[in-house]
């Protein structure tokens, strides 16, 4: 695996966490930092304490392990028992198991534990950074993990996943931010750097930072950050403008490759989720007109990085160089204008993806004729959501009520898609389901059209549509 | 509700949770007397003593009134030897200035909680950079402030029949006193930094 | 096997020795799952209709069971319904069971109260030794006395009951022997020639006191192969299916005041219920990486209150229902792993026989419910339950091989054994923030084994308490 100048590298960093920067070093926080595999990082834990252990002395340093093992439940039946104890306790309990089926160290810090407090906070921090991530690092690989992707599945979620991008990218915008403290943020910066070099990889780490803006440097101030951030933020939107334009032509087929790769190759899960965001984004501001180029240059280095694995540094800079720039207050209000902007943008956008669709799914066209029929009609809720009840849990009533002084093409063009997704995704679900579907949504616009005259609900629901935005 | 009160109420509550946090840490009270509560999605320890809490609420609730009247510059919780009074340790919280933009900055509070989270957990462990607690301690707090700030608010004080006085001039001089940095927080809206100071006589 | 009565470790310290660095690639064991729950999804949300529905179709579909049970069990007796007894004909009767009782919490009594009527005790268990059985068929109802026992039984039981009407005791039927239903055939258990595992969880109730964050990263840690020895995590690697029976957020959640009031209000109160799904869904995000996982909702988790249950909604979860691997089901769930049938709820139903009969083993309830061929004959009785017209889904009409309940007090498991050759595993799972265990069940062997999470750190003894400083 890693050589052995890796390995004493690592040492010194884990000395330097628990000595110079009193942090809580478990091996979970340690593999994820150090993007190492678990086991890994328990050896690692291990031999640290081995050493500082043999060199006598002041042993300030405290070990909570890790033991599994078969016991007795109070009332004398079999179990197996998973504890983290301290090494005082180590012994007492391991007596306390008839067999011992594991053992091995948890944590390393100075301070003596009262209580598991401290350790679930720092695997609570290093786990919310890399929710998308925490497992890549251990021992168990479950191959068929993937995404939900495909068309109505991001756009169903979308309002919801950019809410979560959000407040993770905040996190990691936030802890550039502190770690200008006593935290010792330059220590570690340099500690990784340490890390990176002997690999070679550091001079792509420099070009890459300054492509990004100085996206890696990590000890930037405050202030200098926000500035880079915004600029960043603009080079993002580039990307997503473009990304936007070209997906005009060829987005449905860009879809149906996301879904074959879901198959057919084991795709790494965060780089699909990455680019399932990157999609919403494009969706959401395809506003600023940008040079094609411009998304070639963003999205390639990205999905390099992705592969590199292997430093840390990189991830946190690559999360923080697409979404960086959503925290930052000044475009905010831009944004929410553009939004709103968008949306006449995003109908003829789904209309055209529509006319698309239209010509591959040959069996669908009754439905995309009516699609394109149906304009000009405001909608009611109540229809689509008897419609969406027997399907498993779409978000489109919610993304319906933002188009809803808007044609109905969106609604329908969504439909069309929810057909797709069944075709696709749920495989058991039969034709004839979808035929009484189709003739559902063909009588649909009548109805719609019925139910706008006497009734005006859209009104106050926009009004609250608007603050769910602004809320953002 | 304003931003600036909202900033306050966030800034008294952490400093309620600081100071049971540092009783717990530092062994003043039994850990039996301590329950695991959720504070900022983390399991934090609480004081359960009626008496000590109804003394810790008096004095966060007179800390949020100063806050809101004028400047508070630190806040510290002092850990005293219990007869002579002499200050052996002190977890001090220093405030910047509290700007009232933050509501645009970090909305959902996110960036914040994960900083305060972030002091939670480096206090927690600090008990490994000090001297071993000493037993027959006692402890209180005191608040920086102002002569104006204090007078702003003294008269709600005594209407609540829980009076500040001026420190004893003993119990805030430390001798051959050490600092140890626990953490500190620069942001938009808050600049905040917590250290805790111990004296030599305490090994 | 590391998980089983008799774990053979080898490489025990494994981390703990200069050995060699081996780093196998356990892969997670492969599975096929399906979800039969078509009959709990409520399609049409109409609840302006009576619940009689609800009894007369499942008299209708039982009857044909119990006729069958009967007939078996005495011969050609002849069937009565109500109407048509003879008395001092010795004949059977197949019936709703109705349980008649004084302490049954009832509206009237409450409006009673309120005219300075007698107050009623409030109480967790409403069983009497006053009781008294009613059988109602279609058109009639009926007292039984004798056999068949009050304590044991519970309302909305079918059941076929011999005996007779007495010339001089009009009214009563006098029960000289009853029987249940015919348990339904089994599909014969498919053989697994590996040890494979679901692991069963239930009431996490994030967001309440009892919580435990800790723990339950443990869990997650062991599941994803993050903690153990080398044997440990190949051992964990055939757990294929984490199933989270119920109640992940806690009765303190649905308190109301939370959503008024704004979270740095909120002093002193444990989080409501939006931090308690958002900790759920990271705890369920780190899972889905790593494992399929059912989740299906419990008495107190946001979703609707009655039977059944439907699915948490995806937006509530975010950060997990991204991934392909996160199931989330109706409760009752029928989920069919690799062919083997696994029938479950989050407990309420178990939960409401405790409530209404006078057994005190969850075990044996649990199991009842199977002798009678229904998972929730309380409902719509004392258990909420939406009002079907068409058919009652809850009936056992396939017999499963792992039969469970959620949210109990404590872990049990028996193996069932029915009259055709059945083989039923029984299980409790018990409430995560009670006891910090979940529970294994081998898919191979159909054993069944608890496996507890906990932290344990001395408290540190202080001789003198510091007197509080006032």
């Amino acid at each position: 695996m890693a050589c052995e100048t890796d390995k004493a590298l690592l040492q010194e960093n884990i000395e330097e966490y628990i000595k110079d920067d009193n942090k809580v070093v478990t091996c979970k926080w340690l593999s994820l930092m150090h993007s190492i595999d678990i086991n890994v990082a328990k050896r690692a834990l291990h031999i640290f304490v081995h050493h500082q252990r043999n060199k006598g002395g002041n042993d300030d340093i405290n070990v909570t392990f890790f033991v599994a093992g078969l016991g007795k439940s109070k009332d004398g039946d079999l179990m197996h028992k998973c504890a983290v104890v301290p090494e005082t306790e180590l012994e007492v309990v391991k007596r306390s198991l008839a067999t011992v089926t594991s053992c091995h160290i948890f944590s390393v810090q100075k301070a003596k534990l009262k209580d598991y407090t401290p350790l679930y906070m720092t695997d609570y921090e290093v786990i919310k950074d890399n929710i998308d991530k925490c497992n890549r690092f251990s021992s168990i690989k479950c191959p068929w993990v993937s995404l939900k992707s495909g068309l109505s599945a991001s756009k169903s979620a979308q309002q919801d996943v950019v809410k979560v991008v959000l407040s993770e990218n905040k996190g990691h915008a936030f802890s550039n931010k502190t770690e200008t403290g006593n935290d010792s943020p330059g220590s570690k910066t340099r500690a990784l750097a340490k890390k990176v070099e002997p690999k070679g990889s550091i001079t792509s780490m420099f070009a890459s930072a300054s492509k990004k803006d100085g996206g890696g440097n990590e000890s930037s101030k405050p202030v200098q950050k926000t500035d880079a951030a915004s600029k960043i933020k603009a080079t993002k939107k580039k990307g997503g403008v473009t990304a936007f334009f070209e997906k005009k032509g060829d987005s449905p087929l860009k879809q149906k490759d996301v879904l074959l790769g879901k198959d057919s190759k084991k795709m790494d899960a965060s780089s699909e989720r990455f680019e399932s965001n990157v999609t919403n984004e494009k969706k959401q501001d395809p506003k600023r007109k940008k040079k094609q180029a411009a998304d070639a240059d963003e999205e390639a280095p990205d999905k390099k990085r992705r592969r590199r694995i292997k430093t840390d540094l990189f991830d946190s800079s690559d999360d923080e160089d697409v979404e960086a720039g959503e925290p930052e207050e000044p475009e905010e209000e831009i944004e929410e204008m553009e939004q709103f902007e968008v949306l006449d943008k995003g109908i003829e956008e789904e209309h055209k993806m529509t006319e698309e669709e239209q010509k591959e799914e040959v069996d669908d066209s009754s439905l995309t004729k009516s699609a394109v029929v149906g304009k000009k009609r405001k909608r009611t809720k109540k229809v689509v959501s008897k419609h969406y009840e027997d399907e498993e849990g779409f978000m489109v009533t919610k993304k319906e009520t933002v188009w809803e002084s808007e044609t109905d093409e969106e609604d329908e063009a969504s439909v069309n898609k929810q057909e797709k997704k069944s075709h696709q995704s749920n495989t058991s679900e039969d034709m004839g389901k979808l035929a009484t579907k189709n003739t559902k949504a063909k009588a649909d616009p009548k109805g719609k059209a019925a139910a706008k005259k006497n009734s005006s609900p859209q009104k106050s629901k926009q009004t609250s549509l608007m603050s769910f935005f602004k809320k953002k | 509700m304003t931003e600036a009160s909202m900033g306050v109420d966030i800034l008294s509550e952490f400093v309620e949770v600081c100071i049971h946090c540092v009783l717990y840490s530092r062994g003043l009270y039994p850990q039996g007397v301590f329950e695991k509560r959720i504070k900022y999605n983390v399991p934090v320890q609480m004081c359960l003593h009626p008496g000590v809490c109804a003394y810790i609420t008096n004095v966060v609730d007179s800390i949020k009134m100063l806050l809101s009247e004028g400047q508070v510059d630190k806040i510290s919780v002092v850990i005293l030897e219990e007869n002579s009074t002499t200050p052996l340790e002190r977890f001090v919280i220093e405030l910047g200035s509290v700007k009232s933009n933050w509501t645009e900055k970090d909305p959902h509070l996110f960036q914040t909680e994960q900083a305060l989270r972030g002091f939670l957990l480096k206090l927690s462990v600090t008990d490994a950079l000090l001297h071993p607690a000493s037993k027959d301690v006692t402890w209180t707090v005191h608040v920086h402030t102002q002569d104006s700030t204090l007078s702003a608010v003294d008269e709600q004080l005594v209407q609540k029949d829980f009076p500040w006085v001026e420190a004893e001039e003993k119990q805030q001089q430390m001798k051959n006193s050490r600092l140890v940095p626990i953490k500190s927080y620069n942001s938009d809206w808050l600049n905040m930094q917590l250290y805790a100071e111990e004296s030599d006589k305490n090994s | 096997m590391i998980y089983s009565a008799n774990p053979q470790p080898v490489n025990v310290h494994s981390f703990s020795t200069e050995a060699p660095e081996v780093n196998p690639d356990l892969k997670r064991v492969t599975s096929t799952v399906e979800y039969k729950n078509d009959r709990f999804i409520v399609k049409d949300r109409s609840f302006n209709r009576q619940f009689a529905h609800l009894y007369a179709e499942r008299l209708m579909t039982m009857r044909k069971r119990l006729t069958a049970a009967a007939t078996e069990k005495w011969g050609n007796t002849p069937i009565r319904k109500l109407h048509e007894l003879i008395n001092d004909e010795r004949c059977i009767v197949i019936g709703t069971i109705f349980k008649h009782m004084e302490l049954r919490p009832n509206i009237l009594k409450e409006v009673s109260e309120e005219h300075n009527l007698m107050p009623q005790p409030i109480r967790s268990r409403y069983a009497d030794t006053k009781d008294k059985l009613i059988i109602e068929d279609e058109l009639q109802r009926i007292f039984v006395v004798g056999d068949l026992k009050c304590e044991t039984s519970v309302t909305g039981v079918i059941v076929a009951v011999l005996g007779k009407e007495p010339e001089d005791d009009k009214g009563k039927f006098h029960v000289e022997d009853y029987c249940y239903q015919q348990l339904p055939t089994q599909v014969p258990r498919p053989i697994i020639d590996q040890d494979k595992f679901i692991m069963f969880v239930s009431g996490f109730e994030l967001g309440g006191r009892e919580e435990r964050p800790f723990q339950m990263q443990m869990l997650a840690d062991l599941v994803c192969g993050q903690l153990g020895d080398l044997d440990q995590q190949e051992a964990t690697a055939s757990i294929c299916h984490v199933v989270v029976a119920g109640n992940s957020l806690s009765e303190s959640t649905q308190d109301r005041d939370t959503l008024t009031k704004a979270k740095y209000l909120s002093k002193k109160t444990s989080a409501g219920s939006v931090e308690a799904v958002k900790n759920l869904d990271g705890f369920l995000g780190q899972l889905v990486t790593s494992v399929d996982v059912t989740i299906l909702p419990g008495e107190f988790d946001p979703t609707n209150f009655s039977l059944p249950q439907q699915p948490f909604h995806q937006c509530m979860l975010p950060v997990s229902s991204q991934y392909n691997t996160l199931h989330r089901q109706t409760n009752p769930c029928d989920i069919t792993v690799d062919g083997l049938r696994i029938l479950g709820t989050a407990g309420q139903p178990v939960e409401d026989i405790y409530r209404y009969s006078e057994m005190e083993d969850r075990l044996a309830m649990l199991e009842n419910t199977l002798v009678w061929g229904h998972t929730a004959p309380t409902a719509p009785d004392t258990l909420a339950c939406y009002p079907f017209v068409k058919e009652d889904p809850f009936i056992v009409s396939n017999c499963p091989h792992i039969y469970f309940a959620g949210c109990q007090p404590e872990y049990k498991s028996k193996v069932f054994k029915g009259a055709s050759g059945q083989e039923v595993l029984l299980l409790t799972v018990p409430r995560f923030s009670q006891s910090g265990t979940a529970v294994l069940v081998n898919l191979r062997s159909l054993e069944a084994q608890p496996i507890s999470f906990h932290s344990h750190f001395p408290i540190v003894d202080e001789s003198v308490s510091p007197e509080v400083d006032k």
